[in-house]
């Protein structure tokens, strides 16, 4: 079976800035937010011919999302709002994948959808470093 | 260690230096949140505008070129060759010894003659040589290994085997419960194209004070667990005395700050570090009145299982392999995986580095089947049956590895998991082997 293999991208590259997404009120205001820092993120697939399960490292920066590693080979927009909640959007090559979920601290998870429910599955996130 | 190169087929590629020098090729040349996902893209989707995935320096939004990474590390200490030589861990002289000493292997080996356990390399697929010991154990046909030596996967297991069915629960747990995401975390160290700290967690979890006092004990009690890394400065192999370091990380007298333990963990890592991919092991010796590191990567890139010193394993070498009986548990299929490749960089490397991982197996095989013979003493050795053919989703997908280690399971189990000489290439002689009958498998387990 042929896997959706961009679907998997964008799905979790969605996950990935599920942790940040579009400028919170912290970030427009130049300020930290309380879950800045490098967070490592887990996504596992329930459904669809998606990676079973993947891990990639993610940084807020003011709330906002930046790629721990960089690649602008997609786009991103979402928000994280000082309560934790998180709804985020990633596009690549007319696809995209969305994100929910909240972060309490240093852990957070939530659930993740691609390619109309093509894929579907949860994530968690934890925070390895505060800078 | 790993397979990323998720080809939608059957099995995995599973040995690890070959394919993973066509999975960092992945990385490098896809976008790095899809991981082993971009295998199955277009050429066109994975080759990004510069064919290279570089890493911007902390604090800046320009990427750098790859080679600059370097600057995150210190200098390392220099040192010579005859430095590397002589080292020796500080204040555990026994823990290891190069591959190619013939002198230091037969010193180390056990007093008594026994059987002895070879556990090779395979990533995901050691899900099968994990199975197929587990159902060894419950199908009463597990007999005391002597030594077990292990490489890459194969090392990961072997501690768990080593210190004997009690830990059958903590196996198979590894092999059917662990995904890609306990074993790596995408994106480059500068030394690799992933990082390998959920595998270092998952090594300390899984490696208690109680499993090394329980190898500690097997060690004292005259056997021998012997895991094999490369030493990628000497261009080497080294055997690390395991149940040696596990006696000093038992020895609370003496191992202060739990370094025997941490040195023991980092074996682990380093047998499983596949170059390009994971990043080396440095490991602190002392050698020419001087310390420094060694790095240390995957054992597989000296081969993918070890019996003895390559020169007591040539044919003409009449060496006499002192065990009763050899098994070798290949965890990888050796039967030529058809498969109409990508005309992709990462596709064509992989079909390539894997069908030479085979080669060098049976090649290997063979050798170890001489001397077995050249030894008197009984040759049986397991492979992945051809007929297994659960699909794989991808990297360490726990659905494939269940499957996989099921399949090890029954045919442990029934007793019937091991021949007494290699499988036999794909449409193969009809030339009657001259094998001797006076060294046929005797033991609990060898099917006849």
């Amino acid at each position: 079976m042929k896997k959706l293999s961009i679907l998997t991208a964008v799905a979790v590259a969605g996950v990935l800035v599920a942790v940040a997404g579009t400028p919170s009120e912290a970030a427009k205001r130049g300020r930290s937010s309380a879950y800045d820092g490098l967070w490592s993120v887990s996504i596992r697939t329930q459904a669809g011919p998606c990676d079973p399960a993947y891990r990639y490292p993610a940084r807020i920066v003011g709330g906002q999302i930046r790629q721990a590693d960089n690649d602008f080979s997609y786009q991103i927009s979402g928000a994280v709002a000082s309560s934790g909640g998180i709804a985020v959007t990633v596009s690549k090559g007319g696809q995209s994948a969305t994100g929910y979920g909240r972060l309490r601290g240093s852990t957070g998870g939530g659930r993740w959808s691609a390619g109309g429910n093509t894929c579907y599955g949860t994530w968690s996130a934890m925070r390895r470093a505060s800078n | 260690m790993i397979e990323m190169m998720n080809k939608p087929r059957g099995r995995n590629i599973s040995t690890c230096a070959a394919a993973l020098f066509a999975a960092f090729l992945t990385l490098q040349l896809t976008p790095p949140f899809a991981g082993g996902a971009a295998y199955a893209q277009s050429a066109s989707a994975k080759q990004k505008s510069s064919g290279t995935h570089v890493k911007p320096a902390p604090g800046q939004g320009t990427p750098q070129a790859p080679g600059a990474q370097a600057a995150k590390f210190p200098p390392r200490t220099p040192f010579t060759a005859a430095d590397d030589a002589a080292a020796t861990i500080p204040g555990m002289p026994d823990a290891r010894f190069w591959a190619d000493s013939e002198t230091d292997f037969n010193k180390a080996l056990p007093a008594q003659p026994g059987p002895w356990l070879i556990l090779s390399t395979g990533g995901a697929d050691g899900a099968f040589g994990a199975g197929l010991v587990t159902g060894l154990s419950a199908g009463g046909h597990r007999p005391d290994y002597s030594v077990v030596t292990g490489v890459s996967a194969g090392a990961l297991m072997a501690p768990f085997m080593f210190a004997g069915p009690k830990y059958d629960a903590t196996l198979q747990a590894l092999y059917t419960q662990t995904s890609a995401a306990d074993i790596f975390e995408v994106g480059s160290t500068g030394e690799s194209f992933l990082d390998t700290w959920p595998l270092r967690d998952l090594i300390k979890k899984q490696i208690t004070p109680e499993l090394l006092a329980d190898i500690a004990t097997a060690y004292k009690n005259g056997r021998r667990l012997f895991v094999i890394t490369t030493d990628l400065d000497a261009e080497r192999s080294v055997v690390w005395n395991m149940g040696a370091i596990a006696a000093h990380a038992t020895d609370h007298s003496k191992d202060d700050g739990g370094l025997a333990l941490s040195l023991f963990r980092s074996v682990l890592l380093a047998s499983g570090s596949i170059p390009g991919a994971f990043p080396p092991v440095q490991i602190d010796v002392e050698g020419g009145g001087k310390r420094f590191s060694e790095m240390h990567v995957d054992g597989g890139v000296g081969g993918q299982f070890f019996v003895a010193p390559p020169a007591l394993m040539e044919s003409t070498s009449g060496y006499k392999i002192p065990a009763t009986q050899l098994y070798v548990v290949v965890n990888s299929g050796l039967q030529p995986d058809f498969q109409v490749v990508d005309r992709t960089t990462p596709s064509i490397l992989a079909q390539s580095v894997g069908m030479a991982v085979k080669t060098d197996i049976r090649l290997m095989l063979d050798r170890a089947f001489v001397a077995a013979k050249n030894s008197g003493i009984g040759f049986n050795a397991a492979s992945i049956p051809p007929d297994f053919n659960a699909p794989s989703r991808g990297a360490f997908d726990p659905s494939y590895m269940k499957a996989l280690f099921q399949t090890g399971f029954d045919l442990g189990k029934s007793g019937k998991a091991f021949a007494d000489r290699p499988p036999p290439y794909p449409g193969g002689s009809t030339i009657l082997p001259n094998v001797s009958d006076t060294t046929q498998s005797t033991d609990p387990g060898a099917s006849k």
